[in-house]
């Protein structure tokens, strides 16, 4: 008789990670400005599947696919930086919907497009440090770097933003 | 910026973080969309392997020929066995009940399926709507207990409305019994025997409200869901669900039509083999007993003179022929399944109305005939 086991334990876990993490690491790659959000997730978990075996420790599988978000999205930044510059097109403006338009949201989208015209580093300490609240150590693990780079671009990324925003009234 | 100032500006953001993220909205097709991209890799790594490895043996690497394709080539998790065949579109992407025997049923996206541990199932949309309380999905003859008195195991699945606390089997459905399925929707399943004659299943329903009702819904081929309410008795029908394999299926041939392609494919999951394009249309078990016999056999619809013969056959049966009734003889090409085999033979130039064309022959390995079937 064959195994009716359906949850994919076996799988090292793979679906319970994907169930637990996959809406949390979409909205993780748009917060980081990613322009198709859903897409960096999936990717990131198939190279999770194809690389889980290696890693050595099987409990680094969610900052590997932090990681991998983060490297993803900086690459698609990248390119559209690229096309756009080849094609002479403007970058998309951001259309407010009616329900952007909100009074309540006014102050999200002031502070996001400030948060979008940070230099990349700078965007992505401050939101793996305040919108995933992880340490100064878990953030500097996930980004490649140094404590003191994490302190560094979280300190003048807090500056910038509060420049913006004093500039803005 | 002061601290003051600073600690604002961080709560700030916080809040704008948050608001930002809930604007993402969780769907239901995303497991789905991720085991579709995980098969594509795993095809093209399957692909790029026998590349990989002449490469390596061309260049005399001992290291590369051994240590690359490990660590390109990842095999399917034995354990999660019949899942990784499942079609992605089938694939339980919530829990799976088991309300016992052999049978798992769980809700994909707006169908709910069934499927069985020897192989086979089916997947049914379903609605409640506004109102109803109880539906009828499915309806499955599980086995035949005694042929000569035509007793029937069968089961009914459908979902229920929350407000629903017991669904009751009527006095024709000798031990019954009713089981729920936690989670959402609320699946039912209704276990019972019946003679031959018995096509109406009683069933009713109470709610925690205390109202009742009562449906009798009949398996005459109808393919309406039986959807009730806590009316008095109605009677709706539905139709019998035939296992049919749910997995991605293996190309076969192509058709053509006008300036489409169309793949036919042929599927199998445990005992059950069937044929389509997208989806298995139809399907016949499998049976060990006749292993140099056609099973399935099947004309693809016409276009023209151009015609495609198709079908299942036992595992023993080593080729097939099409010996026309014009003189001409053709080979069909024939694929491998677990314990029985495939075929497709194309043919041009041909008219001719049913079972007037010519005959299929099945030869065993020592090349005698073994079975004819006439097209």
């Amino acid at each position: 008789m064959m195994p009716m086991a359906v949850d994919e334990a076996s799988d090292g876990g793979y679906a319970e990670l994907f169930d637990a993490h996959f809406w949390g690491l979409v909205r993780f790659a748009r917060l980081l400005g990613a322009d198709d959000p859903e897409d960096v997730a999936q990717e990131a978990f198939v190279r999770l599947h194809r690389k889980q075996r290696a890693l050595r420790d099987p409990n680094a599988s969610l900052a590997y696919l932090r990681t991998t978000v983060c490297n993803l999205t900086r690459n698609r930044l990248r390119h559209l930086g690229v096309a756009r510059r080849r094609s002479h097109l403007a970058p998309p403006q951001d259309v407010a919907s009616a329900e952007a338009s909100a009074v309540g949201r006014e102050s999200v989208r002031e502070l996001i497009a400030a948060l979008g015209g940070l230099p990349r580093r700078q965007r992505e300490t401050l939101v793996l440090r305040y919108w995933l609240d992880l340490t100064e150590r878990e953030a500097a693990e996930v980004l490649g770097v140094g404590i003191g780079t994490v302190k560094t671009h979280a300190a003048r990324g807090i500056a910038a933003l509060g420049r913006t925003l004093g500039e803005a009234r | 910026m002061t601290p003051v100032d600073e600690r604002a500006i961080e709560e700030r953001l916080r809040a704008a973080l948050a608001a930002e993220a809930a604007l993402v909205r969780p769907h239901g097709h995303a497991r789905a969309e991720n085991a579709a991209r995980l098969a594509r890799v795993r095809r093209r790594s399957r692909l790029f392997l026998p590349l990989l490895a002449a490469t390596a043996t061309a260049a005399v690497v001992a290291v590369a020929a051994v240590a690359v394709p490990a660590a390109l080539h990842r095999d399917a998790p034995p354990a999660a066995g019949w899942v990784n065949a499942l079609d992605p579109r089938y694939r339980p992407t919530g829990p799976v009940w088991r309300p016992g025997g052999d049978t798992a049923l769980w809700p994909a996206h707006d169908q709910l399926c069934w499927r069985a541990a020897g192989g086979g199932g089916d997947c049914r949309k379903w609605t409640l709507p506004s109102g109803a309380l109880v539906t009828v999905v499915m309806h499955r003859v599980v086995r035949v207990t005694d042929e000569r008195r035509g007793r029937f195991e069968q089961e009914l699945y459908g979902v229920a409305a929350p407000a629903v606390t017991g669904i009751q089997a009527g006095p024709a459905m000798t031990g019954a019994a009713v089981s729920f399925g936690g989670g959402s929707p609320r699946i039912w399943r209704l276990a019972y025997t019946s003679d031959a004659g018995t096509r109406a299943s009683v069933l009713t329903f109470t709610t925690s409200a205390g109202r009742t009702g009562t449906l009798i819904a009949t398996s005459d081929g109808g393919t309406a869901q039986a959807i009730a309410t806590a009316e008095p008795a109605r009677t709706v029908s539905y139709a019998e669900s035939r296992p049919r394999p749910l997995t991605a299926g293996v190309p076969l041939f192509t058709l053509r039509r006008g300036s489409r392609q169309v793949p036919v494919k042929v599927f199998q999951d445990g005992l059950w083999i069937g044929f389509g394009s997208d989806v298995s249309e139809e399907a016949s078990p499998v049976s060990r007993r006749y292993p140099l016999s056609f099973g399935l056999v099947r004309e693809a619809p016409e276009t023209g003179s151009d015609r495609w013969w198709y079908g299942s056959l036992g595992e023993k049966v080593a080729r097939v022929e099409l010996r026309l009734n014009d003189g001409r003889t053709l080979s069909a090409r024939m694929t491998d399944l677990t314990n029985a085999r495939a075929f497709a033979l194309h043919v041009t130039g041909v008219k001719g109305r049913r079972n007037r064309i010519g005959t299929l022959v099945a030869f065993d390995a020592a090349g005698r005939a073994a079975h004819t079937y006439r097209v």
